[in-house]
């Protein structure tokens, strides 16, 4: 009895945690896995294949950005820098910049850069102080905020593509202080900005670039004391290096 | 003048203290040579696991056929890979890979795209006035984005720009400052990548 008991918890158990790689006769049938186990949605099976991912079935309530939008034998284009339909494609045409993949709505359109994202207070100026290109690892852009008004703390907001991070607030002892925002998860190629905006009232931008070259990756970064091997390489004329990290 | 009893003559001390010095010396030199040997050693190792990984993933000539599920591992320099395939493939389970090679510890495997177009510019040191006429070339045909930031004192100031084609010819009106110039070039797949940094005293 006590055997039947742990056979029913072990397949409990697979059913719930088991493959989730799609077996040959599970593709196109089976919504309980995918073609990988990193499931990139749409955009990350052969092209010439008629099976397609069964999770990218559907449009509806998808993310578009570097997904396919619709599935046509192929990759779909860019959003960047609008956003998808349901199923129909991509569109710039829009109302607030939370519509638009690049963050920014200029005139009811999907604008890559922001121009003229600048504006100052009667306490504050927002000045931008360096740039970026982002490759595929976290990178950082910064600004410089001046007050007259000597030391005082600010609330920091932003606005751009990618995953933006930041402090909060901003010390601005002996009347500046620089910000520090980091950039992560960028999907497109060409130009983004990020706009920062200071206690809701004066803001100013960066512009940066991005092409994400990192392609793939898998597993954390070991432990302790790590080192890489290296190894280029050349896979459909696309130069590539393979790194490997060791702890 | 006699010694009282329990009391340890001047030559047992030195003696004592030489020794004692001695054998941590001997000590702190064993540990560190055995630990640095141990350790190189175990570097060593992981760093063949991880060629051995690299070889894998990037030169194996498995079984390559159209269908993922019959391919082995990554076709090398025969049939084309394009980056939807190359995602594919890199991404087999971890567990699949550790078991294919063996490999008993963590890892983590990275696929970079080197850059492939070239980019050169006529960008100077100096700019004695405020019109800065810049010319790009790039090995290809391709869009050239380019970004600047340049502060002076407490200001800064944000450029953007983007051309096509091979020849990309700028001129910009720039406050003083220091400019720090990021540009990116893309077509299709490829990419390339440039900085450089210049001051305008205008």
């Amino acid at each position: 009895m006590r055997w039947l008991v742990a056979a029913v918890l072990l397949t409990l158990v697979y059913a719930a945690t088991g493959d989730l790689i799609c077996e040959p006769s599970e593709v196109g049938n089976s919504k309980d896995c995918a073609m990988i186990r990193r499931n990139y949605v749409c955009d990350s099976f052969p092209n010439d294949l008629p099976q397609y991912d069964p999770d990218c079935n559907t449009t509806v309530g998808q993310s578009c950005y570097d997904s396919l939008f619709t599935y046509s034998n192929g990759r779909g284009s860019s959003c960047y820098p609008g956003n998808c339909t349901e199923g129909t494609g991509c569109t710039t045409s829009c109302t607030s910049g939370d519509q638009c993949a690049s963050g920014f709505c200029i005139g009811n359109q999907c604008e890559e850069v922001c121009d003229g994202c600048n504006s100052s207070s009667e306490n504050y100026e927002v000045y931008p102080f360096s740039t970026t290109i982002y490759l595929g690892e976290p990178t950082f852009v910064s600004f410089r905020v001046n007050t007259p008004k000597g030391s005082t703390t600010v609330s920091l907001s932003t606005q751009g593509p990618c995953t933006l991070e930041h402090d909060s607030t901003l010390d601005l002892s002996g009347g500046y202080g620089v910000a520090v925002v980091r950039i992560d998860d960028c999907n497109f190629t060409g130009l983004g900005s990020v706009k920062l905006t200071v206690n809701g009232e004066a803001y100013g931008v960066v512009h940066f670039l991005s092409h994400p070259a990192l392609k793939y990756y898998q597993g954390e970064m070991p432990h302790g004391t790590v080192g890489y091997s290296a190894m280029p390489g050349n896979l459909g004329g696309v130069p590539l290096e393979v790194k490997t990290w060791v702890g | 003048m006699g010694r009282l009893k329990g009391q340890v003559s001047p030559d047992f001390v030195m003696s004592a203290m030489i020794f004692s010095l001695a054998t941590l010396f001997v000590f702190f030199h064993l540990s560190r040579t055995y630990y640095t040997r141990v350790w190189e050693g175990t570097r060593a190792i992981s760093m063949a696991d991880a060629q051995n990984l690299a070889l894998f993933l990037t030169s194996e000539q498995g079984k390559w056929a159209s269908n993922p599920f019959e391919s082995e591992s990554i076709a090398f320099g025969g049939e084309e890979l394009n980056d939807t395939r190359m995602q594919y493939f890199f991404g087999m389970p971890y567990q699949t890979v550790q078991d294919k090679l063996k490999l008993p510890k963590d890892f983590r495997v990275e696929v970079w795209e080197l850059p492939s177009i070239g980019i050169t510019s006529d960008i100077a040191e100096l700019y004695p006035n405020n019109t800065v006429d810049v010319q790009f070339q790039t090995t290809e045909n391709c869009t050239l984005y380019l970004v600047m930031v340049g502060t002076q004192g407490t200001k800064g100031y944000a450029f953007w720009n983007k051309s096509v084609g091979k020849y990309h010819g700028f001129t910009w009106t720039l406050p003083t400052g220091v400019y720090s110039l990021k540009a990116l070039a893309s077509s299709g797949n490829k990419y390339g990548a440039y900085e450089a940094t210049f001051r305008v005293i205008g």
